[in-house]
C-alpha cells in the first residue's frame, strides 16, 4: 500500500469514528451564544450598569497558570491575516450576531417597522440658539430593604424628572429631580416600615455644563448619537458589540440597550427609526400586550422575556409610532410583588422651551 | 433613567472587538475539538465557555488571540477537566483511564479502529487525532504541543504504521 492510499484510508476510517460529525448547527449555535457570554458571567449586573463595557476591574482575576504559559506561543501568519480581514468587517459592524439567528415575530416586526416609518418621516423638535430641549419623564423603580431582623420589604418608588438641555450642548444643563417617592405598596408592613424609617424623597436641582451632572461624562445621556450606524443591520451588530458579555443573554441585553437609549428622549428621528428596525431583528422579540398603558397613555408593548423572572418592553403608540416609554415586567411572583407587576418603567415626553429654571 | 457615570473607555471597546473577532474565528473549531474529547455535548459546551472566559481575560494583552493561542487554552482546559474527572472517579471508586471512554472489550468488537487507537501511546494518539480530526499541520501541532516538528512527524509516522497494520489485517480478512 503506498503512502497516499494509506493516508486516505486512515482519513476515511478516522472520519467514520469522528464524534464531531454528529454536531448539529443548533448545538454549535448554543455554544456560540453561551461562550460569547462567558466573559462576564461571574460579574453582577445591576440595572444601572447596562452601559458599562466591562472594565478590567470587573473581570475575574483567576487565570490558570497553564493558560498564562500559552502567551509565549508564536503567531500564525494565516490566522493573523484572517483575523485582520475579519477585524475590518467586525469594526465596520458588517459581521456579527445580527440577522442569522432569526428575528422578532412577524406581528412585533410589523409594529416596529410601522413605528420606524413614522419616525423617519417625523421631524425632531427644532431647538434654536438660546432655547432648550425639555425632557419630562416619570420613572418608577423598585426598592428592596432587608433590615437586620431578617424581614424583607418591597415597594415601588416614583421619581419625576424635568431636564433642560441647551441648544449648545456645551453650555449649562438643568435637571430637576423629585427624588424617589415611595408610591406603590403590595402589603401593609412596607408602608409602616417606610413611615417608621422616615424614608422620604430628597428633591434636587442639578446644573452642569455638557450634562456632566455627577462630575464626568457617562451613561446614555451624554452618548454621542452620531456614532451609531443608521443601517439597522449594522446598528444591531454595533449594539451587540457594545453590550457583549453583559446581562443574561446577548439578545436581552441588546433590547435593554435600545430601551435605555430611547428613554433618554434625545434620540434623533433617523436613529430612532433604525433602533426600531434593529429591535425587529432581535430573536425572541414579540408583542407582549396589545393594550398596554404607561403613565395613562395607551400603546402596544413589544418586548422579550429574559430568563424566568422578567421581560423588557418598549411601549409604542401604534397610531403615531411615537415611543411612550419602556418598562420591565415581572413574569413570576417575586416576594410580595405578583407576576405582571411593572417593577420599573419610564415614560418620556419631549418639547422645546425658551427658558430654563 | 440610568445616570450612573460609567466611563466609556475606548480601550474596553477595542478589547471587546478583539474578543469578538477571536470568537468568530475560532469558536466552531474549538467546540468541535472539545466535543471530540469530552463525554457529551453539555460538557463540551461548559469547557468551551471556560475557554472563552479565559480568552476574555487574556484579551487585555496586546497580543492577538490567534486560533492557535485559543487551542492552547482549550488543550489546558481539557487537561484540567480530565484530571478532575479522574479525581472524581477515584472518589467514587470507578476509576478508568481518562482517554478510554467505554469498555475496551466492547470497543474492540464493535470498532477495531477504536481498539487500535487505544493501543497507541497517548502522545502518538494525540498527534494522530489532531492531524486527521482537527486538521492541523505538523508545524501547527509542534507549536501547540511545544514539541519539535521532527518529534511530531515521528509520532505521526508511528501512529500511521500502527493503523496501517490494522487496516491491512482488516483488508486481508475481507
Amino acid at each position: 500500500m503506498n503512502q497516499k492510499t494509506l493516508d486516505e484510508r486512515i482519513r476515511h476510517h478516522l472520519a467514520a469514528s469522528d464524534p464531531a460529525v454528529h454536531i448539529t448547527e443548533q448545538e454549535l449555535a448554543m455554544s456560540r451564544e453561551r461562550s460569547l457570554r462567558a466573559p462576564r458571567t461571574t460579574e453582577t449586573n445591576s440595572s444601572d450598569e447596562y452601559f458599562a463595557t466591562g472594565s478590567p476591574a470587573h473581570s475575574s482575576t483567576v487565570v490558570s497558570l497553564s493558560a498564562k504559559r500559552q502567551r509565549r506561543r508564536r503567531k500564525w501568519v494565516t490566522s493573523v491575516a484572517a483575523a485582520a480581514v475579519l477585524a475590518g468587517l467586525v469594526t465596520g459592524d458588517i459581521v456579527g450576531l445580527a440577522g442569522w439567528r432569526g428575528g422578532a415575530t412577524a406581528e412585533a416586526a410589523d409594529v416596529l417597522d410601522t413605528a420606524a416609518e413614522t419616525a423617519i418621516t417625523s421631524t425632531d423638535p427644532v431647538v434654536n440658539p438660546g432655547q432648550y430641549l425639555r425632557i419630562r419623564s416619570t420613572n418608577v423603580w423598585s426598592t428592596e430593604d432587608w433590615p437586620e431582623d431578617g424581614s424583607k420589604y418591597q415597594w415601588l418608588d416614583t421619581e419625576k424628572m424635568d431636564m433642560y438641555i441647551p441648544a449648545d450642548r456645551t453650555s449649562e444643563w438643568v435637571w430637576l429631580r423629585s427624588g424617589r417617592v415611595p408610591t406603590t405598596f403590595f402589603d401593609d408592613k412596607a408602608p409602616n416600615y417606610v413611615q417608621e424609617q422616615g424614608i422620604q424623597a430628597h428633591p434636587e436641582t442639578l446644573r452642569a455644563p455638557k450634562g456632566e451632572f455627577y462630575g464626568q461624562p457617562g451613561g446614555p445621556l451624554t452618548t454621542d448619537m452620531s456614532t451609531f450606524p443608521r443601517d439597522p443591520y449594522r446598528l444591531l451588530n454595533h449594539i451587540y458589540i457594545r453590550t457583549l458579555g453583559a446581562g443574561q443573554s446577548v439578545d436581552g441585553e441588546a433590547l435593554v440597550f435600545i430601551a435605555d437609549l430611547l428613554r433618554t428622549g434625545l434620540v434623533p428621528a433617523d436613529l430612532r427609526a433604525a433602533l426600531y428596525k434593529a429591535a425587529a431583528m432581535i430573536p425572541g422579540v414579540t408583542i407582549m400586550e396589545g393594550q398596554a398603558n404607561l403613565d395613562g397613555r395607551p400603546g402596544v408593548a413589544i418586548g422579550r422575556t429574559e430568563g424566568t423572572l422578567m421581560r423588557q418592553e418598549i411601549i409604542i403608540d401604534p397610531k403615531t409610532g411615537q415611543l411612550i416609554g419602556e418598562r420591565q415586567v415581572l413574569t413570576q411572583d417575586y416576594g410580595v410583588m405578583p407576576a405582571g407587576t411593572p417593577i420599573s418603567w419610564t415614560a418620556v415626553e419631549t418639547s422645546v422651551s425658551d427658558t430654563a429654571p | 433613567m440610568s445616570f450612573q457615570t460609567v466611563r466609556e473607555d475606548r480601550a474596553d471597546l477595542e478589547r471587546e472587538k478583539r474578543f469578538l473577532i477571536a470568537h468568530a474565528a475560532a469558536h466552531d473549531r474549538i467546540y468541535r475539538y472539545l466535543r471530540r474529547r469530552a463525554e457529551n455535548a453539555a460538557t463540551a459546551e461548559d469547557l468551551c465557555a471556560e475557554v472563552f472566559r479565559i480568552a476574555w481575560e487574556k484579551s487585555t494583552d496586546s497580543e492577538s488571540l490567534s486560533v492557535m493561542v485559543l487551542f492552547g487554552v482549550a488543550r489546558n482546559v481539557l487537561r484540567n477537566h480530565d484530571r478532575s474527572s479522574v479525581r472524581a472517579a477515584k472518589l467514587i471508586g470507578e476509576l478508568r483511564p481518562p482517554e478510554q471512554h467505554g469498555d475496551a472489550e466492547a470497543c474492540s468488537q464493535e470498532y477495531p479502529l477504536r481498539e487500535a487507537l487505544h493501543r497507541l501511546s497517548p502522545e502518538d494518539r494525540e498527534v494522530l487525532l489532531l492531524t486527521y480530526w482537527d486538521g492541523f499541520s505538523s508545524r501547527e501541532i509542534s507549536d501547540l504541543l511545544n514539541t519539535s516538528a521532527t518529534a511530531i512527524r515521528m509520532r505521526l509516522h508511528r501512529a500511521r504504521k500502527a493503523l496501517a497494520h490494522l487496516i491491512q489485517t482488516e483488508g486481508a480478512e475481507q
